[in-house]
């Protein structure tokens, strides 16, 4: 009876076996999920009809697989805490086949007990799969230390040698691979072991990583590449040896790694961003373009079409892998992110109307697509910032002037201006002196009163931005109109104390708030100067000068207003002034619509006016 | 509590087997409402049961959408999605009592399986499920798109969002919130913002869905949501939080804030209902203006946009409480209709407007809270708006299910929600007052620029037409000068005059412009006079190689004519002939006019950057005048037939007046025909050519022998400006003239007989002796005779011709003379050819004789 029992459960167990292997193969989602549930639901029947029978050891080896194939299924059905809970039970129970008494729960001081218990017995094959069970655990865990005091039990005789190195002992560690042909097994103990050894040597590098010990983590990753490892893994592996360069300050090894992990698993996504930034770092724009929009491009197909991958582990070694810096590390932005991110970089570099483009896409995707959650909630390393749909609106309108498309930029501003036009108060008051100290806090602290001053930049910002559009088509009329609203909206924000403190976020509004002011008012200076009204002109150009010391479109405009005026004098005296420092935008943190381009706003020609007034000049020194 | 009367109609009665989750639904003409495990199909139409839809566990969710599909959540199931049946209407008479199909949903029709399910929502082609597991509530998302054959629709799922539950074992006991002690269910609804872009067309099919005015949208759910326009899941909870999750935000929108849904207020009671409450405006359409959520124990919360007092806009929570339970609620414009289980309440929203300004402080009193009118209906405990028209009648209509299964239409009569009409604050109304002024200042001044635009436009066409009209009649006219001389009908002759100013003769040219076309020359065009010396080296410096007139014409009408006058030089600095080139310019920089310098405005290319100037100009040639020493020539009375002497007539210094005596001393002129020591030039003419071509009236062949002389001297001088009067009383072929540089010429023509020339007979020739003392003159006088008499053939057509056999003596001698001529002038030239300085009196003497001698004795022109 107890043969023809032990067949039936055999077959049991060997059809579930099947049964799961076979749907790992399958495609499809919900169907292959309701498969494996169905095997991990009759495993567990299973196990509980075989632990029914008083302990007995000759049904312990049927036993300790079907236990074993259990909670390899339950790996990635259950939560940890549930299979070390069943995993111990188990043992306590072989414990009670053989006979003897063992009351600890501790994992490792029971894998002591067990090991030594069984350590002649044919079964040692089957506890060897549990052991790796409970490697797989304390390695979810994290919980190096007790690996190491485990393993080190296993490879009894070097016990006197007192290797700290898990590394070494992993090397030494010599597990009985006696295959029982007739009972199946989810995976096979060589199989689990390898996935064991390059997760465990990962991890190690992983904590390296957290420490900032770049060099050692670089060590363990090399050697990690070097184990045998499913693809995708690989894929991260090298990713990972190549941040680890990039943080070394190699950048061409870092990219050489990236690449590397790409030629192994182009769903690699991490890697194609790592080397983004790399090469943002290099300078070499061309190809961060191109590999952002490599990036993009692929997370588009992959959205499209989830791709299946290929290759199903019975374990996942995601599972095993539970390091938040991993997840850092190997996070992709969101789509919309890397497309934003596309765009700006586009901008900067002058590429106008590829920028264009992307933008216009950018916007049609944030409002059709709907968003998903991140999937780690972890902010990714490097520098993308956060996505305000009014900022990527601004940043789209001024693209859209740069790339003379005057009609088109007017018509995304108008749409910031309604959105936040009914949000501004009457008046905004800021108290230097605190304000930064709130600021600083995150989260729901932050008070709708600093939204608010949020909404009144961008409505400044907008119609800063058609005043533009309106001065470079000619209407100044519309423009003098613009900028004066946009002044308007500026002017409500009042500041109580000049103290600012050196705070980021803070120090950027007010640098905002106050070069925001300065444009405007010399777009408004300008306008006026075409429309003849030179007095108003000069004032506004003056007061612009004021905000903003070092643009030279400032000082033009005022040496054209001095000489329209006919104060020659103070025209060649303006112009004479050594202007302060290079064009360039360095402004760090201001938003990108405050840049300014070389033909922003001057009606007149820099060219020009610059001779005329050497030769005034020059005739007032003969 | 006052009572409206309200009528109410019952249709059908119906045994519930549970009372408990029922859901009523109109999808078209039937009503839908779920008993238990069965859903009834109700035909409003022939008011009777008209199918039944089985399923295994009981429903506590349904849903219809646009394309005729039910969607039914049951419980501890998942979500099933069939097809309405088929209305069996066979072409038979209606069978009155016709049974009602029975249908049960097949377990593959299932389209989500999830037993964790409390509720859903079909908002478009969105699903949006929330489930309980233990400790949180997974809100997720899913697109339904059209499906396989097997499955009518499949679902793709889009985003998993979580917010974690708070255990709500409430100490009091649930069996006084809930009607029949089961646990409530979440309440999900989805708002837009009403006017953007992604406004569904018509939300009515879809109970949950809800629009809001922008504003308070703005307030509530951020500006980032209202810019992309995104849709907003609201979600209710048991425990009274009201979450809300915008599904277009990018993640994380702001550093620190959690992606995912945010908790918009807590009503600390189970949520009952979401809707938005709207407030007619004056222009006909409803203003969702509030938002409403109703806990089940009576809470009601009120969310309004108001003023805040120098803050905004802000947003106002506004809480009251009505009695309860509210067993199921519905909201209609600014009316909620609520069923207690015992009686049917309305209440009217009055959203607290803008007269409650400041509202933000807990001072100022809250609007009196509004006072729940009964309708004395009982029991209802589903109820759907019983036709998606509003308006009609000004009416409500609801269909209600009442607990003891009475299925029944409520017509409420509406109170008219007159007089709230939206106002807007003071400080607003200027700014808005300010902005519209502005704004008609803007359109009026761009419509009065347009309206010149559009004037000058027309203008400009007209224009156009004239100008192409004008340059397609040149141009075939043209083409037609070729075969005759044709005159042409827009056309320009010149004559020369001499004026006198500051005593010092100069030499005029009129330039007519005739217009003989049937268009007008108007503004735009240009008479262009070009004056440039013909190439030869009459004198070796010349300082205005070339001078350009423009005339603008200001307007010529068909047949009238335009004359210019211009100066070709004083005698003194005279120097030709003269080439005239007479042209007609249009500029097309007239056609932009330039009184409107931002012609071609709002096109953001420069006007002035076009290279008008330049090139755009269309110029049609006219012709070309010559003007030379025969237009020149001074007569005077007192000179004809008096012997040849020069009067220098203002001696320019002092070598000119010794080089002119020198001359005299040496010229000592005597008759006709004798060769003397003034310079001669001969020209040969054929009679019968000039008389060929010109046909002269009174010309006569019978009119005796100096006709021919005479009559050719009167067409020589016939544009010569000094012998106006002296043409008509010629009678002599001879006449002496004064050239512009002061030195006197004499011209003689005289007839004579050539006997060898023509083997035909003798051949009469003009023979038109050129003298006088100054080389240069006789040259100019030389070319401008052979200028007029090369026009001579010309006129002749080919037939007319005489054909003419030439003397072959005569032939070779002038062969012979040209020979010779042609080697004296080799060997003339030679030093000049070798590179030596040629000794320069020799040589020109050399070269003057052989001049001379060419120039005496000329071939014949026949």
């Amino acid at each position: 009876m107890d043969a023809c029992l032990l067949d039936k459960w055999t077959q049991q167990n060997n059809f579930f076996v099947k049964e799961w292997k076979l749907s790992d193969r399958r495609i499809g989602g919900n169907q292959q999920q309701g498969t494996k549930e169905k095997c991990h639901m009759g495993t567990v029947k299973l196990l509980q009809m075989i632990q029914g029978v008083p302990a007995d050891i000759e049904l312990i080896q049927l036993e300790l697989t079907v236990a074993y194939n259990t909670l390899v299924f339950s790996f990635n059905l259950s939560t940890l805490s549930d299979v070390q809970d069943n995993l111990t039970n188990t043992l306590l129970r072989a414990h009670e086949a053989v006979g003897c008494q063992t009351f600890t729960r501790d994992p490792v001081m029971l894998w002591h007990a067990t090991l030594k218990s069984f350590s002649d017995t044919a079964h040692l094959s089957c506890l060897h799969n549990l052991l790796c069970v409970q490697w797989a655990l304390l390695l979810a865990s994290c919980q190096m230390k007790s690996i190491h005091q485990m393993l080190r039990d296993v490879t009894q005789e070097e016990v006197t040698v007192p290797s700290q190195d898990l590394r070494a002992v992993i090397q030494k560690l010599r597990l009985s691979d006696k295959e029982n042909s007739n009972i199946l097994v989810a995976i096979t103990a060589r199989e689990f072991k390898d996935l064991l050894q390059i997760c465990t040597v990962l991890v190690e590098g992983l904590e390296s990583l957290k420490q900032e010990n770049y060099s050692a983590a670089l060590v363990a990753f090399l050697e990690a590449m070097s184990l045998p490892a499913p693809r995708a893994l690989l894929a991260q592996v090298h990713t990972l040896t190549g941040f680890a360069f990039a943080k070394l300050n190699q950048p061409q090894s870092a990219l050489q790694s990236y690449r590397k992990a790409l030629e192994v698993d182009f769903g690699c996504h991490s890697a194609l961003y790592q080397s983004a930034l790399v090469y943002r770092q290099l300078k070499n724009t061309q190809a961060e373009i191109e590999a952002l929009r490599l990036l993009h491009l692929a997370l588009v197909q992959h959205a499209e079409e989830p791709m299946d991958n290929n290759e199903v582990m019975v374990i996942s070694p995601d599972v095993l892998l539970s390091s938040t810096c991993m997840d850092s590390v190997l996070a992709v932005p969101a789509t919309q992110l890397i497309l934003h991110c596309l765009a700006y970089t586009c901008v900067l570099h002058d590429r106008i109307s590829e920028a264009v483009e992307l933008y216009l896409d950018l916007m049609s995707s944030l409002q059709s697509d709907i968003t998903q959650p991140a999937r780690h909630n972890v902010l990714t390393e490097g520098d993308v910032s956060f996505l305000r749909v009014a900022v990527v609106y601004l940043e789209a309108a001024f693209t859209l002037l740069r790339a003379k498309r005057m009609w088109d930029a007017i018509t995304v501003c108008e749409d910031v201006i309604t959105k936040t036009m009914n949000l501004i108060p009457e008046k905004l008051l800021f108290d230097l002196s605190e304000e930064h100290l709130l600021f600083s806090m995150e989260g729901r602290s932050k008070s709708v009163k600093h939204e608010r001053l949020e909404n009144v930049l961008w409505a400044a910002a907008a119609h800063y931005l058609q005043g533009l559009a309106y001065c470079k088509m000619k209407d100044t009329k519309e423009s003098v109109s613009s900028f004066t609203r946009s002044l308007n909206w500026l002017a409500k924000v009042s500041l109580k104390s000049t103290v600012v403190g050196n705070h980021g976020d803070w120090e950027v509004k007010m640098k905002t708030l106050q070069r925001l002011r300065g444009l405007a008012l010399a777009g408004r200076g300008v306008s006026f100067m075409e429309r003849g009204q030179l007095k108003e002109a000069l004032r506004d150009l003056k007061l612009s000068l004021q905000s903003i010391t070092d643009l030279r479109m400032i000082k033009f405009g005022l040496v054209e207003v001095y000489r329209r005026l006919g104060r020659q004098e103070e025209a060649i005296a303006c112009w004479r002034e050594p202007h302060i420092s290079a064009e360039a935008f360095s402004s760090g943190n201001l938003p990108l619509y405050l840049q300014t381009f070389p033909d922003i706003s001057l009606c007149f020609d820099i060219s020009d006016l610059n001779k005329m007034m050497e030769d005034a000049f020059h005739r007032r020194r003969v | 509590m006052e009572a409206i009367r309200c009528s109410v109609e019952s249709w059908a009665e119906f045994g519930l087997s549970n009372s408990a989750n029922v859901k009523i639904l109109l999808a078209g003409t039937a009503v839908l409402f779920c008993s238990g495990s069965d859903i009834l199909l109700f035909s409003s139409k022939d008011k009777r049961l008209s199918a039944v839809l089985q399923f295994d566990t009981p429903v506590t969710h349904l849903a219809f959408s646009a394309r005729r599909y039910i969607y039914v959540l049951c419980e501890k199931d998942g979500i099933y999605c069939t097809s309405l049946p088929q209305q069996s209407r066979p072409p038979s008479p209606p069978v009155v009592d016709q049974d009602p199909v029975l249908q049960r949903v097949a377990e593959d029709s299932i389209l989500l399986k999830d037993p964790t399910i409390d509720s859903f929502l079909l908002a478009e082609d969105l699903l949006i499920t929330v489930s309980r597991e233990e400790a949180t509530w997974t809100l997720d998302l899913y697109r339904v798109s059209d499906g396989s054959s097997s499955k009518p629709v499949s679902l793709r799922k889009l985003a998993e969002h979580r917010v974690s539950a708070i255990n709500t074992a409430q100490p009091h006991g649930k069996t006084e919130v809930n009607v029949d002690g089961k646990d409530s269910w979440p309440v999900l609804s989805c708002i837009y913002p009403s006017g953007g872009a992604s406004f569904p067309g018509d939300l009515s099919g879809y109970p949950g869905c809800f629009l809001l005015e922008p504003v308070l949208f703005t307030l509530l759910f951020g500006v980032d949501a209202a810019l992309v326009n995104s849709p907003v899941v609201l979600l209710g909870l048991p425990d009274g939080r009201l979450c809300y999750l915008p599904l277009r935000i990018p993640t994380p929108s702001a550093p620190g804030q959690r992606a995912g849904p945010r908790v918009l207020h807590s009503l600390e009671q189970p949520v009952a209902f979401i809707g938005t409450s709207s407030v007619a405006t004056e222009t006909g359409g409803c203003l969702p203006r509030s938002l409403v959520a109703i806990g089940q124990t009576g809470r009601v919360l009120l969310v309004t946009a108001n003023e805040g007092g120098g803050q905004g806009k802000v947003e106002r929570f506004s809480e009251f409480s009505i009695r309860g339970p509210v067993v199921c609620a519905y909201l209609s414009s600014s009316h909620v209709y609520y069923s207690t289980a015992t009686d049917l309440l309305s209440l009217k929203l009055n959203a607290p407007s803008a007269s409650s300004s400041s509202s933000d402080q807990p001072g100022p009193p809250d609007p009196p809270t509004p006072t729940p009118i009964s309708l004395n209906v009982c029991g209802v405990i589903a109820m759907t708006l019983a036709s998606s028209d509003l308006t009609e009648g000004g009416a409500v209509e609801l269909l209600a299910l009442s607990r003891r299964g009475r299925l029944q239409k409520i017509r409420l009569p509406q109170g008219t929600t007159g007089g709230s009409v939206a106002r807007l604050p003071s400080s607003l109304a200027g700014q808005r007052v300010k902005d519209l002024l502005a704004g008609i200042g803007n359109v009026w001044e761009r419509a009065s620029a347009l309206k010149n635009t559009v004037q000058h436009r027309n203008k400009s066409l007209r224009l156009l037409n004239q100008v192409l009209n004008i340059c397609s009649l040149m141009s075939n006219q043209k083409a037609e000068k070729q075969a005759c001389d044709h005159q042409q009908p827009i056309n320009c002759h010149g004559v020369t005059s001499w004026s006198c100013v500051l005593q010092n003769d100069s030499l005029m040219l009129t330039c007519t412009l005739e217009n003989n076309s049937a268009f007008t020359l108007e503004h735009g065009w240009s008479l262009c006079v070009h004056i440039y010396h013909m190439s030869g080296s009459f004198t070796a410096e010349r300082e205005n190689p070339s001078r350009t007139y423009t005339f603008p014409v200001q307007k010529l009408s068909p047949g009238q004519k335009l004359d210019v006058t211009l100066p070709l030089g004083s005698s003194h600095s005279l120097s030709l002939p003269l080439t005239v080139h007479c042209s007609l310019m249009f500029s097309m920089c007239s056609l932009g006019s330039p009184e409107d310098p931002n012609f071609p405005e709002n096109t953001g290319i420069q006007p002035s950057s076009l290279p008008i100037r330049q090139s755009n100009c269309i110029c049609l040639h006219l012709n070309t005048l010559t003007v030379d020493l025969l237009d020149a020539l001074h007569f005077d009375a007192s000179m004809s037939l008096s012997s040849v002497s020069k009067q220098p007539p203002a001696p320019l210094d002092a070598v000119h007046t010794l080089l002119d005596s020198r001359g005299s001393v040496r010229g000592d002129p005597t008759g006709q025909g004798q060769r003397s020591s003034p310079y001669s030039a001969v020209v040969k003419l054929s009679v019968e050519l000039l008389r060929a071509s010109l046909k002269a009236p009174g010309v006569d062949a019978g009119a005796g022998e100096p006709w021919a002389s005479v009559s050719a001297l009167r067409w020589l001088l016939n544009g010569c400006p000094g012998a106006r009067g002296l043409v008509e009383a010629l009678q002599m072929p001879a006449v002496t003239g004064r050239c512009p540089a002061g030195h006197t010429a004499r011209m003689t023509i005289k007839e004579v007989t050539l006997s060898d020339v023509s083997i035909e007979g003798p051949l009469t020739v003009l023979e038109i002796l050129i003298e006088s003392f100054s080389m240069a003159t006789v040259c100019g006088l030389h070319y401008a005779v052979l200028r007029r008499i090369q026009v001579l053939p010309r006129l002749i057509q080919t037939c007319h011709k005489p054909h003419m056999q030439l003397g072959e003596d005569h032939m070779r001698r002038a062969m012979q003379r040209a020979e010779a001529l042609y080697k004296a002038l080799q060997v003339a030239l030679v030093p000049t050819a070798l590179g030596v300085s040629p000794s320069s009196i020799r040589t020109s003497h050399r070269l003057l004789s052989i001049y001379q001698q060419l120039r005496e004795n000329p071939l014949l022109i026949l």
